[in-house]
């Protein structure tokens, strides 16, 4: 179905590259045909696929000639192979030599549903590899549900400014692939002046961002005036705070462009709702309305349907764009599960202009800094070490309720950094005596939320926002600066500390042995003589620790971690 | 104000090693001393010998297998060693001038003089006595044999050095060697094994340390006679490092201790560098340069230290939150 577009558009330019290069449909049909002759049958193909022609030719060519392909970003090579040695593709397509090419990985015929086209990983750090099964009709339907309402047509132009081998990313090429638009391949974030240069240069009339891409922009105060060509911009990939969407969408009015903010799921490939332009600013918070061809429908707790505005319940999801189900395994890839609505997992409401919004999570899984957290592999984590700890929160932070004491909280802290590699200012522990419960004996999420009400939500550690901003800087120079400037602010904070003229940064016993000793290897069993390296950081540790405690307990060198942060309340006896 | 003053324990072993730093730098600043004071505030290097000791045997000496010891024994070696041969280093590259013997740490059996502007007699004594136990650790059995001895193991080597140290001397002229060589320190540094395994809880404290104290005091006065402050200095930080665990100090000076205990080995690095740039910049004409030497000295090798720490936490910092960012992944859905 894919190929009766490049048919289409044969004549038409699909990619264009920083260099100039370009690459027309009927090229990528041309390549179509030859890989359908090359490889007999369909075949299961591992792709690499980021912004260039070659690669996005390929991936489009395959998807053209039938074959299913795992479209995924170079830099995840090692994760896509070990992927490869449990579905066994039959192709593996990478750049070698600065060529792309497809290589023989496994021979054996693969069982593929005759629907499937595309197979995409869930992000993040949930634990077992998931693949997110969909059809050429789900990628179809959706690209021309976006098409028409972005307002995409033949003389369109979208500069890229995510990774094709991410949902968000891969919507924007199926949606100007069906409309025989053209594409200005780049890797340049918006960060750097080049990518606004290639945008001028090439007549650029939209781009798309995930909320970090509006921050930057904001942040820069990069004005969007000094871009005529552009029409409209669109945001999806997370919540952008609700201030930051009405300054852009202010800024977009007044100057006769569109801004765009919408929601989605990889598993509807992936748009499912879209906020009319002209509403963004009036109503910030709202995710909008469905796309075109699909419905949201909102479901109270026994799946009845709510209509009455501001009732809030879980968000479900109908259209020809959601997913044939999940693949756990690789016998999964020849069936269909194509669910009749989607629960989003998410709790929310339609208001009285009609326009949908989320009130808050229901679905066990968060995104945090782009991370899929499941929060019930967290509660199963802490369950399994007999400690009662239960998961609510939002894509800015995650709450854990515990009716572990006090004392013990660290611990929790602990593993959420360490295990789940949860940024510190990104999650609260919350002491309550018990869990509240519904009268089934189940969780009242519904209460638990109200927690979110009681945490300080602790600002972003500024060192890890300006290195988020500094990876993204592509020119080195600035990069060198930047980490310079970083370099003495954080140094003059920490020669103050030294003397303790400010106050001492320590957040935990754990980071105090990691200070005083060469081991990175300490958990909560760890007692400091095991890893003291010699008399003077033995000295600087027990002061520390005393400072951090409030006394130095006897033999505090052979208590262990989680024994002295217990005595974080107690005072000496 | 009052929380300036008010009262906060600290570690005594913290605050010895502060006043033997101090007594160590005041020395140096002032070797006149003994003419206007009557008497010289030797014992500060003893003092800091005995608690290297005592560290070294609850850090290394204790480990639970001969691997592990020495594992931990290269680790508390490289700790004062790397520094003390970059400061050699530094040192040679000031002067323009070059000392093998110094470079490679046996200096001190040859000649009391040196290059370097800092006291090198002591990391060479460490890291000779260092290697000395590194190798007697490859004898088979050896460790087993002192893990099932300790403590009347470690007096009996205690004995036998201290013993050594007293005899030895009087065939063989080391004063000219100023008596810096691992046979004839090692009892010093031994006599901190001792305090350790004295003051372990699972012994008898009060008896073994009552008898401990008398062992220590009659062999510091049999070696160094009752005619120098030295063998006070050490007698009286042994009896405190035995019988005070913890002593109370108004939160100003437990801060300004700390703190010196902290920098205490940039203290023993640098000060005499920084004395040899106060001699200059006061024009001094006699190396006695009173307090403000001191003072000079002390001070600004603390600021090296609060320096270096600060460059290293920044590091850890940086290199540690680097990690975590690395480990996040954009959104895009």
């Amino acid at each position: 179905m894919f190929k009766s577009f490049l048919e289409k558009f044969r004549e038409r330019t699909i990619w264009q590259d920083e260099a100039g290069n370009t690459a027309t449909y009927g090229d990528v049909l041309t390549l179509a045909n030859r890989l359908g002759e090359a490889w007999s049958g369909r075949k299961l193909v591992f792709a690499e696929v980021d912004n260039t022609i070659a690669s996005l030719s390929h991936y489009v060519a395959l998807l053209s000639a039938g074959h299913v392909v795992f479209p995924y970003n170079p830099a995840d090579a090692d994760k896509a192979l070990a992927l490869a040695e449990i579905y066994r593709p039959n192709l593996i397509g990478r750049t070698e030599d600065g060529v792309y090419g497809l290589h023989i990985f496994d021979a054996a015929p693969i069982a593929l549903h005759p629907d499937l086209a595309v197979l995409l990983s869930t992000s993040g750090s949930t634990g077992t590899p998931k693949f997110v099964k969909l059809s050429q009709t789900n990628l179809i339907s959706n690209a021309e549900s976006i098409a028409e309402y972005l307002r995409i047509t033949g003389d369109s132009i979208e500069i890229t400014t995510l990774k094709p081998s991410y949902s968000y990313g891969l919507s924007i090429v199926h949606s100007y692939l069906v409309s025989g638009a053209r594409l200005i391949l780049t890797d340049r974030s918006v960060m750097d002046s080049e990518f606004w240069a290639l945008l001028a240069r090439t007549g650029a009339k939209s781009f798309s961002g995930v909320p970090y891409t509006y921050e930057m922009i904001l942040s820069q105060r990069i004005d969007l005036k000094d871009y005529p060509s552009l029409e409209y911009l669109t945001q999806a990939g997370g919540k952008l705070a609700e201030d930051k969407v009405a300054v852009m969408a202010g800024a977009c009015n007044a100057l006769g462009k569109r801004f765009y903010v919408m929601y989605g799921q990889t598993e509807a490939a992936p748009r499912i709702a879209y906020v009319p332009p002209e509403k963004v600013a009036d109503f910030p918070t709202c995710i909008g309305v469905p796309v075109p061809g699909g419905r949201l429908i909102i479901r109270d707790e026994d799946g009845r349907e709510i209509t009455e505005p501001g009732v809030q319940g879980e968000i479900f999801y109908a259209g020809p764009n959601v997913m044939m189900g999940y693949a756990l395994e690789p016998a999964d890839l020849a069936s269909n599960e194509t669910p009749n609505e989607l629960a989003t997992g998410d709790l929310g409401a339609v208001n009285e202009h009609g326009l949908y919004y989320i009130a808050g999570r229901r679905s066990r899984f968060l995104k945090l800094f782009g991370n899929r957290i499941s929060l019930d592999q967290i509660q199963q984590h802490f369950q399994s070490r007999e400690m009662e700890v239960v998961c609510t929160g939002d894509d800015t932070c995650l709450v854990a309720v515990t009716t572990v004491p006090e004392d013990r909280k660290a611990a929790v802290e602990q593993a959420l950094q360490d295990e789940f590699h949860i940024p510190p200012h990104a999650f609260a522990v919350v002491h309550t005596d018990a869990i509240p419960r519904l009268s089934n004996g189940k969780y009242d999420f519904a209460t638990l939320r109200t927690f979110m009400d009681k945490v300080e939500r602790k600002g972003a550690d500024p060192l890890e926002h300006d290195l988020i901003r500094l990876q993204q800087e592509p020119s080195p120079i600035r990069r060198t600066v930047g980490m310079t400037g970083i370099f003495l602010r954080e140094f003059v904070s920490n020669w103050l500390n030294v003397y303790s003229i400010q106050d001492e940064s320590f957040a935990s016993i754990r980071d105090i042995f990691l200070s005083g000793s060469r081991s990175k290897d300490i958990g909560d069993q760890t007692a400091y003589a095991q890893v003291a390296g010699d008399s003077l950081s033995y000295v600087q540790t027990s002061l520390a620790v005393s400072e951090y405690l409030g006394f130095l307990p006897d033999n505090w060198d052979q208590l262990s971690v989680a024994e002295l942060e217990s005595l974080k309340y107690d005072t000496p006896v | 104000m009052t929380h300036l003053f008010k009262l906060k324990a600290i570690d005594t072993a913290v605050v010895l090693r502060a006043v033997a730093i101090c007594l160590v730098a005041f020395n140096h600043a002032n070797p006149d001393a003994p003419k206007f004071l009557g008497f010289s505030l030797d014992g500060g290097m003893n003092v800091l010998l005995m608690i290297s000791g005592y560290y070294f045997a609850k850090l290394v000496l204790t480990a639970p297998t001969t691997a592990q010891m020495r594992q931990q024994l290269i680790r508390y070696g490289a700790s004062f060693i790397i520094p003390s041969f970059l400061m050699v280093l530094f040192f040679f590259a000031m002067l323009r001038r070059f000392d093998l013997q110094e470079l490679l740490f046996y200096k001190n059996f040859f000649s009391a003089e040196r290059v370097s502007k800092y006291p090198t007699w002591y990391p060479q004594v460490m890291l000779q006595i260092l290697l000395i136990i590194y190798a007697l650790s490859f004898i088979p059995g050896l460790g087993a044999i002192g893990r099932r001895l300790q403590p009347y193991w470690v007096l009996g080597v205690f004995a036998v050095f201290a013993a050594i140290r007293l005899v030895l001397p009087q065939y063989i002229d080391t004063a000219p060697l100023l008596h810096h060589l691992p046979h004839l320190q090692f009892w010093n540094f031994c006599l901190g094994w001792c305090f350790y395994f004295v003051s372990d809880p699972s012994g008898s404290p009060l008896r073994a340390r009552l008898a401990m104290a008398a062992v220590a005091l009659v062999s510091i006065f049999a070696i160094f006679g009752p005619n120098v402050l030295v063998a006070y200095t050490l007698s009286i930080g042994s009896l405190l490092f035995l019988f005070v665990k913890r002593i109370s100090l108004p939160a100003i000076a437990h801060k300004t201790v700390s703190i010196v205990a902290a920098a205490s080995f940039n203290i023993f690095l640098w000060h005499r560098f920084f004395y040899e740039i106060y001699e200059r910049l006061a024009h001094l004409k006699t190396p006695q340069g009173g307090i403000g030497m001191w003072v000079f000295g002390v001070g600004l090798s603390i600021v090296v230290w609060s320096l270096w720490e600060g460059l290293e936490k920044t590091w850890n910092r940086i290199r540690s939150v680097s990690d975590q960012v690395s480990q996040m992944k954009p959104a895009a859905v």
